[in-house]
């Protein structure tokens, strides 16, 4: 190789240690722990609201969830080190995200399994955070849906529970029934959260109130959201008017169940959806409209886990629509 | 506050200097200057001087084969003429001069008076042999030897009244400080080219006396405080309504862009008073309490203009020639400072460089992009080697204004693997990705 002189004028250079590292010399972030810490951050009040009308036995869904998934997450770090740390927070805020959909009476060992294949299967077979091609806590949920029903059963869950209300999944009873069910529930309880559901899923005031935050912190965008409030309503609207004995007024859908969970944390998990605008509005319709064919023309009462487990599936898809850059075409 | 503050918006503002010293220091003569002759891209310079020739200021040392010269910054014995390292990492042909305090050349020694009004070719005999075009400025690498190709005809003409780095105050500093020289100036070049449309660009706290004053002779833009409405290339193609493709020259399409700073000498040339042989840097840094901007001769070394301040290249982790975005880090405080206008020192480890992070997909780098390529996509695929699928994307579009590895949360190195995307694109080599660098 061709040797290269040295600069000569001068005295000899003095520094002991210099970065030549190129452009840019700031950074605003300051790792990915940031990232999962503002999810946590951003739970914080829909957990309160749960402590709030639950007690303490929602701490126990939250601590059991969080306590076993950060252990395997550290065991599997242990055992096959790959760059997706135990100390970026991402098993934190998945586990979070889980024990929101669990019921209330989860067995420590069905919460146990459920972290095993949400850490293990979910995200570290694909590589670890950022790798996964659907949102791991929803692919636990599924599995476990399917393999314990009568343990996932939520209307079981919470039969001790004293409220004025119908002690019956709204969406179960809808789709036994038929439609007029609906007329049982009225909206205020349905959004302060008081409905036979998951530990959190459901506190809708509460999880408004979380997405906010979420949406002020710039972590999700509005589009998701809005594209997926738009698909709902509107499948909804035109199902309840051709077919008003099955399906009940789209605002009952959009209150009851998972659904307002759904839209503002688990289809707007980072790794697992589009990023520009427009893919990402329509990847919320696409969600919108295939959760109220599930939840009518399925088996599946609340059909949040299949519907965000197929949307994910289409997100690399519709990263495909890109902006046109500005300035391309030239080499 | 800030970071809370770059949490809720769109669209991130880099933090700006808020104590600046808004006098500029003549700082004095240092023992030796180095002008570089060559600048990546741009026309050779051959010396005209050889080693012990005695050579005073203004004097023209090296000339190109157009016509453009190299003017000595400082009168003394040439030393030798070598290689050097130029803040750029670019090894090049120097001319070094010692400085032996000789008087400089009077006006009437290098100029015959001021050049008539409208004479274009005139005044452009008189702009290259004042330096003013400098080395660093004049495309044409690719133009044969001792051939002019017939260039557009001058349509705009951007004076730029602020550097797209934030730290850098010189060209504001020197437009609030000698604006009646700028409004000659722009007289000046109205006269030479008219017709041609004329804009200056300015800070926004300006505006209450720049509006009245310059607004009959310049389109003026006023641009906010944050580097993202700052970026050169963005305010051309705002100006301008279109984009220059990034690796064509401006000069190119018809369209010069100029600082301030030239604007101010080309008004010495034109009056026959002085060649262009000073230069404004400011030294600015994280650790820097006042950012102070000063007078330099060319060629100075990065040593010559922080001992002048007592500053020490060795207290600093990364002495950077440009400013924090897409400044240069330097490796040695003897380069040479002639293209750059500011001096940034960085202390402490502000900018960790995590080469392992995964990318989690959310997204802040394609959304800050002010080109909107899918950075996000882009920057994975280069990482996993799949240089087919990120050809498809237009990472050519990317000039590398930094914004997408300053957001990145888990502070990868996007700007790299966008630059290495590219270079493999334009030469062809294929090199894999690996933790630590190309291999």
């Amino acid at each position: 190789m061709k040797k290269l002189k040295m600069f000569e004028p001068g005295a000899a250079l003095d520094a002991k240690m210099i970065d030549v590292a190129v452009g840019p010399h700031y950074r605003m972030g300051s790792g990915l722990a940031e990232i999962y810490q503002l999810w946590v951050i951003a739970l914080a009040p829909a957990m309160m609201g749960c402590l709030f009308i639950f007690g303490t036995a929602a701490l126990r869904v939250f601590g059991l969830c969080v306590v076993f998934a950060v252990l395997i997450d550290f065991i599997c770090e242990k055992l096959a080190p790959s760059r997706d740390l135990t100390s970026n927070w991402s098993s934190v805020s998945l586990a979070l995200l889980l024990a929101f959909m669990l019921p209330l009476n989860a067995p420590w060992w069905l919460i146990l399994v459920g972290c095993f294949i949400m850490i293990v299967v979910g995200k570290k077979f694909f590589g670890g955070v950022g790798a996964y091609p659907v949102q791991p806590a929803v692919l636990a949920l599924a599995v476990m849906q399917l393999s314990w029903p009568h343990r996932m059963d939520y209307t079981a869950a919470l039969k001790d529970m004293d409220w004025s209300v119908t002690m019956v999944e709204p969406l179960r009873l809808v789709k036994s029934v038929g439609a007029e069910a609906a007329r049982q529930y009225d909206w205020w309880e349905l959004f302060l959260g008081f409905q036979v559901a998951g530990t959190g899923n459901a506190m809708v005031f509460f999880l408004l109130f979380s997405g906010l935050l979420l949406l002020l912190m710039r972590e999700i965008q509005w589009q998701a959201p809005a594209g997926f409030a738009i698909g709902l309503i509107g499948t909804a609207g035109i199902l309840h008017v051709f077919y008003p004995e099955t399906f009940a007024a789209p605002l009952f859908y959009l209150l009851s169940g998972g659904t307002v969970f759904m839209a503002l944390f688990l289809l707007t998990d980072h790794t697992t959806s589009p990023v520009n605008n427009k893919p990402l509005f329509i990847y919320g319709l696409i969600a919108g409209i295939l959760l109220i064919l599930v939840r009518g023309y399925s088996k599946h009462v609340d059909g949040i886990a299949y519907t965000v487990l197929l949307v994910n599936l289409c997100a690399p898809l519709l990263d495909m629509i890109k902006p046109k850059p500005k300035g391309g075409d030239n080499v | 506050m800030q970071k809370i503050l770059n949490l809720i918006r769109k669209k991130p503002s880099l933090p700006y200097l808020t104590r600046y010293d808004a006098e500029i220091r003549d700082i004095e003569e240092p023992d030796f200057v180095v002008l570089p002759l060559d600048y990546t891209g741009q026309v050779h310079y051959f010396p005209v001087v050889k080693a012990g020739d005695t050579v005073r200021r203004g004097q023209i040392v090296a000339k190109s084969k157009n016509g453009n010269s190299v003017i000595a910054s400082i009168s003394g014995t040439v030393r030798k003429i070598s290689t050097v390292w130029t803040a750029q990492s670019v090894h090049s042909p120097a001319i070094i001069i010692d400085n032996d305090g000789g008087a400089p050349l009077a006006p009437e020694e290098m100029f015959d008076g001021p050049v008539p009004a409208g004479d274009l070719d005139a005044a452009m005999m008189r702009l290259r042999a004042a330096g003013v075009a400098p080395p660093w400025t004049l495309s044409g690498r690719e133009w044969g030897e001792g051939e002019m190709p017939e260039l557009p005809r001058i349509e705009t003409v951007i004076f730029t009244g602020v550097r797209q780095e934030t730290t850098i105050m010189t060209s504001q500093l020197l437009l609030d400080q000698q604006r009646d020289k700028v409004l000659e100036g722009l007289k000046r070049i109205v006269q030479l080219l008219p017709g041609t449309r004329v804009c200056l660009t300015l800070p926004k706290s300006f505006q209450a006396w720049a509006a009245p004053f310059f607004g009959e002779h310049a389109e003026l833009y006023y641009l906010a405080e944050s580097y993202f409405d700052r970026i050169e290339r963005e305010v051309v193609a705002r100006i301008l309504g279109r984009r220059i493709p990034n690796r064509d020259n401006y000069r190119n399409h018809g369209i010069a862009v100029l600082d301030v700073e030239y604007l101010l000498a080309v008004v010495d040339a034109l009056n026959g008073e002085a060649a262009l042989t000073r230069k404004c840097i400011t030294i600015s840094g994280n650790d820097v309490d006042q950012a102070v901007t000063v007078r330099v001769p060319l060629g100075s070394s990065l040593k010559h203009i922080l001992d002048s301040q007592g500053l020490n290249f060795s207290d600093y982790t990364r002495p950077l020639v440009g400013g924090p975005m897409m400044g240069v880090a330097q490796f040695s405080d003897q380069t040479p400072l002639t293209y750059y206008n500011g001096i940034h020192l960085v202390a402490g480890d502000i900018a960790p460089f995590d080469a392992i992070a995964p990318c989690i997909n959310c997204g802040r780098c394609t959304r800050v992009c002010p080109v909107d390529i899918q950075v996000h996509l882009i920057n994975r695929m280069v990482e996993f080697g799949q240089m087919d699928s990120a050809r498809g994307l237009n990472p050519e579009a990317c000039h590398e204004c930094g914004l997408c590895a300053y957001v990145c949360p888990a502070q990868r190195p996007i700007v790299q693997l966008l630059h290495f995307c590219n270079h493999d694109m334009v030469h062809g080599e294929r090199f894999t990705w690996a933790a630590g660098g190309a291999s």
